[in-house]
């Protein structure tokens, strides 16, 4: 069973999307905390393309779940020029806190909650895919 | 998402309930930024009612403590969800944000 979704800039395109997320818990019986995790991937990934991508054109994320077994593939795409998210440097968490930044954390949680990723670019879309293990 | 506070002779407790994520993140900074903390009065943020939270969240709580920490207030964590409490371990937000067991614990 595989679930699309397509994301725009607007308030309202988020929610609907962790609702229908919420949803698929009973659906394919995996846990609430895995239906928090994906919602969190996607937020991160969607707060941070909306926040650096340039508004001189529409832009939007397609986002894809498909129950695979025991593993979940979640297929993320965007419009924007040419960028890995995933080759953002993680903070070093072990930093003593006077020497932290606020920030950065959005990726090195992304990278956690999955199991594997791959980044591609075809068709002029950045092309994000990750598995992750719900079982 | 919703802020309460509950005032003791003590201590104070916030509670932070519902979603702090990007939707919600600027509203809490501003919430936060308009608290005025009481000098020497130790704080606990009560967590029990937190359902997400995301890296948005996280920069917020992440200030809030910065700003304890300058302004000399102990602060900790209190009944975090076993989620919440993973994030902030992933975040190693648990080396500078201590987790309360108990408040007599905690103002000791």
């Amino acid at each position: 069973m595989k679930v699309h979704f397509f994301l725009d800039s607007s308030e309202d395109s988020f929610e609907a999307f962790r609702m229908q997320c919420e949803n698929l818990a009973e659906t394919w019986d995996v846990s609430h905390k895995i239906i928090l995790e994906i919602i969190l991937i996607i937020e991160e990934l969607y707060t941070n393309f909306f926040k650096y991508c340039s508004t001189e054109f529409a832009n939007s994320i397609e986002v894809s779940l498909e129950r695979a077994g025991p593993d979940l593939l979640i297929v993320y795409k965007d419009n924007g020029p040419v960028f890995n998210p995933l080759q953002v440097e993680s903070p070093d968490i072990r930093r003593p806190f006077e020497e932290r930044q606020a920030g950065g954390l959005g990726i090195h949680l992304v990278r956690h909650f999955v199991d594997s990723y791959t980044y591609a670019r075809k068709d002029e879309k950045n092309i994000l895919r990750f598995t992750k293990t719900i079982k | 998402m919703q802020i309460t506070t509950s005032d003791s002779n003590d201590y104070i407790i916030i509670n932070i309930i519902g979603r702090l994520d990007s939707g919600t993140a600027e509203e809490a900074e501003h919430w936060i930024s308009s608290f005025s903390m009481q000098p020497g009065k130790p704080l606990i943020m009560d967590f029990a009612e937190l359902e997400y939270i995301s890296s948005a969240g996280l920069r917020v709580i992440f200030n809030f403590a910065r700003s304890l920490k300058k302004s000399g207030n102990k602060f900790g964590v209190w009944k975090a969800q076993d989620h919440i409490r993973e994030i902030f371990e992933i975040s190693g937000f648990d080396s500078f944000i201590p987790m309360v067991n108990t408040i007599e614990e905690f103002l000791e």
